[in-house]
């Protein structure tokens, strides 16, 4: 479904490649967990599989498009959506004006925007009550979770998380593994975490290690 | 469409903030107590006793406070359109970016300009409709009622370039307002201290709260020596190097995390 081919990355100004001949692939219904420490190279690469940077040198294919010719804000639009660690949702929209922004930015009506932003709460376990709660009267897990159901609601496959569990306690944690799981497994996404959480790894389908720039499958 | 979403988005944002959407409507409503709640006769009471005061002085006092009433109205929709609008720009764009809400945008295919031209025309709309509002309380007819508007308007521009400069820089709300509230004093009570000494009013010529608040003082009928015409010169000019030191900020240092 994505994949990386020969990819190579620098940043302006730097004489050092921080990606390295990355090739891999990442398929539908796997949950895939990528791996490393600090500035090994993982977040370039998610933003490169994003779509906000582009490789220096190597091509990103999406279901066999290569996406240097794609225009990338439909790409980011329609085909990836992201998670956060810090679930960057707006502060003074509520859980299910959240879910809708993705939706009002491909232009759906709003009956049909509402009917799919409640079934993608309730499908990540947002019962009715909380669905008009602001974010700050959310626990972090139940935001992590809108955040979730927010990067549903454009209808894109791919999912790519970053660092996920990194603001969530134990039992919250877990919780999004078993969501992110679930989506791969039952509903047939493409799941892509990076993270430094070995529970993730150790429960993931695929588990890539990344060190300084070298991606290699473990 | 992403324009669009983002125009909604922030009209929503900006309804439920009600420390934001509280000061465009307490700036008029304040001008309109000044205009109908004035007792100028409470405030001189007293005066009376005061030696060597005739009635004649007391009388003359009481015509002058009541003839700058309008002023002291137009006043006030200078100090909003300064003090309100640069805190309030500022803290928009940099709230977005410290939450990284900007990160999910850009994931959303919104493009930085559509962000920030977005965020502007509902902050814009709204100065316009407490524009409108002071324009009203101020009395203004015809052709003057729109000519003061088009002055307040002028200044919304200015102000909202101010702090959207700001607020790409600061990138913390925090850090915003402590930038954005000395320049809005500055900027939005200059205007009242020049009134009271010559040599701010004239280091402050080149300030576009100080042309609108010329432009105020001439539709209310005080004689000016700046032309209307230089005002809204001067006015433009400061939208034209505020926008022209926004865009090399904006190319210099974005508002990507």
């Amino acid at each position: 479904m994505l994949r990386l081919e020969d990819v190579f990355y620098r940043y302006k100004n730097s004489d050092r490649d921080v990606l390295r001949n990355v090739s891999c692939s990442f398929e539908p219904g796997k949950v895939h967990a990528v791996v490393g420490p600090s500035g090994s190279g993982k977040t370039t690469m998610l933003s490169i599989m994003a779509g906000l940077d582009r490789p220096t040198q190597g091509n990103v294919f999406i279901g066999g498009e290569d996406l240097s010719t794609m225009n990338l804000d439909e790409y980011r639009r329609e085909k990836i959506s992201m998670i956060f660690q810090a679930f960057q949702l707006f502060p003074l929209l509520t859980a299910i004006e959240n879910v809708c922004m993705p939706m009002e930015f491909l232009g759906i009506a709003k009956p049909e925007m509402q009917k799919k932003a409640v079934s993608l709460l309730e499908s990540v376990g947002i019962d009715a009550t909380k669905h008009k709660r602001y974010p700050s009267n959310l626990s972090g897990g139940e935001q992590q979770r809108v955040a979730i159901a927010r990067s549903l609601s454009s209808g894109a496959r791919v999912i790519l998380a970053d660092e996920p569990t990194g603001n969530l306690d134990k039992a919250n944690g877990e919780a999004v593994i078993a969501i992110l799981n679930k989506l791969a497994h039952e509903d047939g996404y493409c799941i892509v975490v990076v993270t430094h959480n070995m529970e993730i790894a150790d429960a993931s389908d695929i588990v890539f290690k990344m060190s300084d720039g070298v991606l290699t499958q473990v | 469409m992403g324009f669009k979403a983002i125009l909604k988005k922030q009209l929503k944002v900006f309804i439920k903030n009600p420390g934001v959407f509280v000061q465009f409507i307490i700036y008029p409503a304040i001008a309109w107590m000044i205009l109908f709640f004035m007792d100028f006769d409470a405030m001189t009471g007293g005066m009376e006793y005061i030696e060597g005061i005739t009635y004649e002085f007391l009388e003359t006092f009481r015509q002058n406070m009541a003839a700058n009433t309008p002023n002291m109205v137009t006043m006030q929709a200078t100090i909003f359109a300064g003090m309100a609008l640069i805190p309030v720009m500022a803290g928009f764009i940099a709230e977005d970016i410290e939450k990284k809400s900007l990160r999910f945008l850009t994931m959303a295919g919104v493009k930085p300009a559509a962000y920030l031209f977005g965020i502007g025309i509902v902050v814009a709309f709204f100065a316009l409709l407490s524009s409108v509002a002071f324009s009203f309380i101020s009395e203004f007819n015809g052709v003057d009622f729109w000519v003061f508007v088009g002055a307040m308007m002028s200044g919304v521009l200015g102000s909202i370039m101010l702090g959207a400069t700001i607020g790409i820089l600061t990138k913390n709300q925090q850090n915003a307002t402590a930038l954005s509230m000395p320049i809005a004093m500055v900027v939005g009570m200059g205007p009242l201290i020049a009134q009271f000494n010559g040599t701010v009013a004239n280091a402050l010529r080149f300030v576009y709260t100080q042309q609108l608040n010329i432009v105020a003082d001439s539709l209310n009928g005080i004689i000016t020596e700046t032309p209307l015409w230089q005002s809204f010169a001067i006015m433009w000019a400061n939208v034209a190097v505020f926008g022209a030191v926004f865009i090399v900020v904006y190319k210099k240092k974005g508002i990507k995390e």
